[in-house]
């Protein structure tokens, strides 16, 4: 069990989340198939791959909605078997999803403070407040704290989930196509703010995303799935130039682009 | 005078309705099940007052306490041994579970105190105040006052403390609360725990009012809170209270004015009057459907 913030953070000697053999079938489909991964300590890695690759599978995996039929995941060398998903978030594991899921009808800061479970039993105290307060004000989101989440723009409502995964002070964060329904000035103002958020939350970064361009600019790493198989792992150099990949990826894409 | 009698004896009742409809609306809207063994906690809290003051010659005012700490006790055993399990289950095998488990309570309480109905002990014995021609009994007064302050309790415990924003947050979208480090099963052991509470205090009032507790006694009451949390949105807080006051005043008016005979049936057919004009209930939130 990881008992304290310090030990997560300092080098071990283990990657920060790793996955061996990870399979998991659905009814017969295999949605996941023997894919192995490892995320080093503030790294940035990718989850790329078409529609229905087992990206998001992946992530539910990681987060012990699903349980594997096969393989073991660790974070932080730890095996989070067995553990409920509201402890992986105190073990510093921090998510967002591909289809938004804020708690629409709370505000802006509640929707941080959720998060906080080591606050005192019925009120938060101050300096978690405080605490919250400036994570929002990361996200240029301070100004709507008071506002219910459910209305605020889009853009905003995708910043604020990942402020809300980070309020947990996480080790690791999950990012679930964080630029999906984003314009291209957003777009690179996310990729930008991805770089940011992993020098000053000192954080590894897992994202699974359909935008190339963001991908390529942000991800140290990248693994790429299709049709639950890993069919290329590599830097994002080696990924544009790999054969495999085009043929089931970014030479479809272009194609569908001509 | 007729009309402010009719008047109040509605508020008493509906403050008791709106008890019990809280706990309904409480769990359906954190564990999103239907606890149809809820009025029967209601039974048991009432039951247990009247066997410490016949039995065991407690004090009344403590025994109320006593009560309260039973019905949580059971409230809060009977989600982790029967519902607890069945947590990733169909819902409709939860619904099943929790009628089965009503019938345990009911036929349990049969066994162990007999089917006869007892008197409930005579708890307020201060003289009325009568004001102009109206005559206000204490009873009365005392069940308005305190479950108004519970109600007002409960509404600062959701919407004030951080337990209540965890619950809030449970209610919203359970697997995104749950991967915020939300412990949802302490969460709905909270819940139900709340729930009972106030059933105990429900069914004391309960017992006061009617004079009688017999183990099917939770039945009714309990038929007709969840009718309230159904009127007033179910899953709604404010709509359980709503629903519950509208419904003891109803049933009231009606049997002041029209019929004691009919006025279940009264009720009843407005509440599907209003419920085919508004299926969400009045205060209720549309199911905004998941991807």
């Amino acid at each position: 069990m990881i008992s304290s913030q310090a030990a997560r953070r300092e080098p071990s000697g283990h990657p920060a989340l790793e996955a061996q053999n990870l399979s998991v079938s659905f009814g017969g489909l295999n949605a996941l198939q023997g894919f192995s991964f490892q995320l080093g300590y503030q790294q940035i890695g990718g989850l790329i791959g078409p529609n229905g690759a087992g990206k998001t599978t992946c992530f539910n995996l990681l987060t012990n909605l699903y349980q594997p039929t096969e393989g073991n995941i660790k974070l932080f060398g730890h095996e989070i078997k067995g553990a409920p998903s509201y402890h992986l978030f105190r073990w510093g594991l921090g998510r967002t999803f591909q289809n938004i899921r804020l708690f629409h009808r709370m505000t802006v800061l509640e929707n941080v403070l959720v998060t906080q479970p080591n606050s005192s039993f019925f009120r938060t105290n101050h300096q978690h407040r405080k605490e919250a307060l400036d994570l929002l004000d990361f996200f240029h989101l301070a100004d709507q704290a008071e506002k219910k989440a459910g209305s605020l723009p889009y853009g905003a409502q995708r910043r604020l989930e990942i402020a809300r995964a980070l309020a947990g002070n996480p080790g690791v964060l999950l990012l679930d196509e964080p630029a999906a329904g984003m314009n291209p000035s957003e777009t690179s103002q996310l990729a930008e703010q991805i770089k940011e958020i992993r020098n000053r939350f000192q954080v590894s970064i897992l994202l699974i995303e359909h935008d190339m361009h963001l991908v390529m600019g942000v991800c140290d790493y990248l693994w790429v799935l299709n049709f639950g198989h890993q069919i290329a792992q590599g830097t994002p150099m080696e990924i544009q130039r790999n054969p495999a990949v085009i043929e089931a990826y970014l030479g479809r894409k272009e194609r569908s682009e001509c | 005078m007729a009309f402010v009698i009719a008047m109040i004896n509605g508020i008493n009742l509906g403050s008791i309705y709106a008890l019990i409809a809280l706990g309904y609306t409480m769990v359906y809207g954190i564990a999103k099940m239907l606890n149809f063994a809820h009025g029967d906690v209601i039974m048991a809290g009432a039951l247990s007052v009247v066997v410490l003051v016949q039995q065991f010659h407690v004090h009344p005012a403590l025994s109320i306490f006593i009560s309260v700490i039973f019905c949580v006790a059971l409230g809060v055993l009977t989600e982790k041994i029967a519902y607890k399990p069945l947590r990733n289950s169909s819902s409709l095998s939860v619904l099943i579970t929790a009628i089965g488990v009503s019938y345990l309570m009911q036929n349990l309480a049969q066994i162990l105190f007999g089917s006869s109905l007892r008197s409930f002990p005579k708890v307020f014995r201060w003289p009325s105040v009568i004001l102009g021609s109206v005559e206000f009994k204490m009873d009365r007064v005392i069940t308005i006052v305190v479950t108004f302050i519970l109600m007002f309790f409960v509404l600062w415990f959701v919407y004030r403390t951080k337990i209540g924003l965890a619950m809030r947050a449970v209610a919203q979208d359970r697997e995104a609360a749950m991967l915020m480090g939300v412990p949802i099963d302490r969460i709905i052991s909270i819940t139900f725990a709340i729930g009972a509470a106030l059933a105990a205090v429900a069914g004391f009032f309960y017992g006061v009012a009617y004079g009688f507790v017999g183990p099917y006694s939770g039945s009714m009451p309990g038929i007709k809170a969840f009718t309230a949390a159904v009127f007033g949105g179910i899953g709604s807080i404010p709509g359980a209270i709503l629903g519950g006051f509208l419904l003891g005043l109803a049933e009231s008016m009606v049997k002041t004015f029209i019929s004691s005979e009919l006025s279940d049936a009264i009720v009843f057919g407005l509440l599907i009057v209003v419920l085919l004009i508004k299926p969400t209930g009045l205060l209720g939130k549309e199911i905004r459907d998941k991807v």
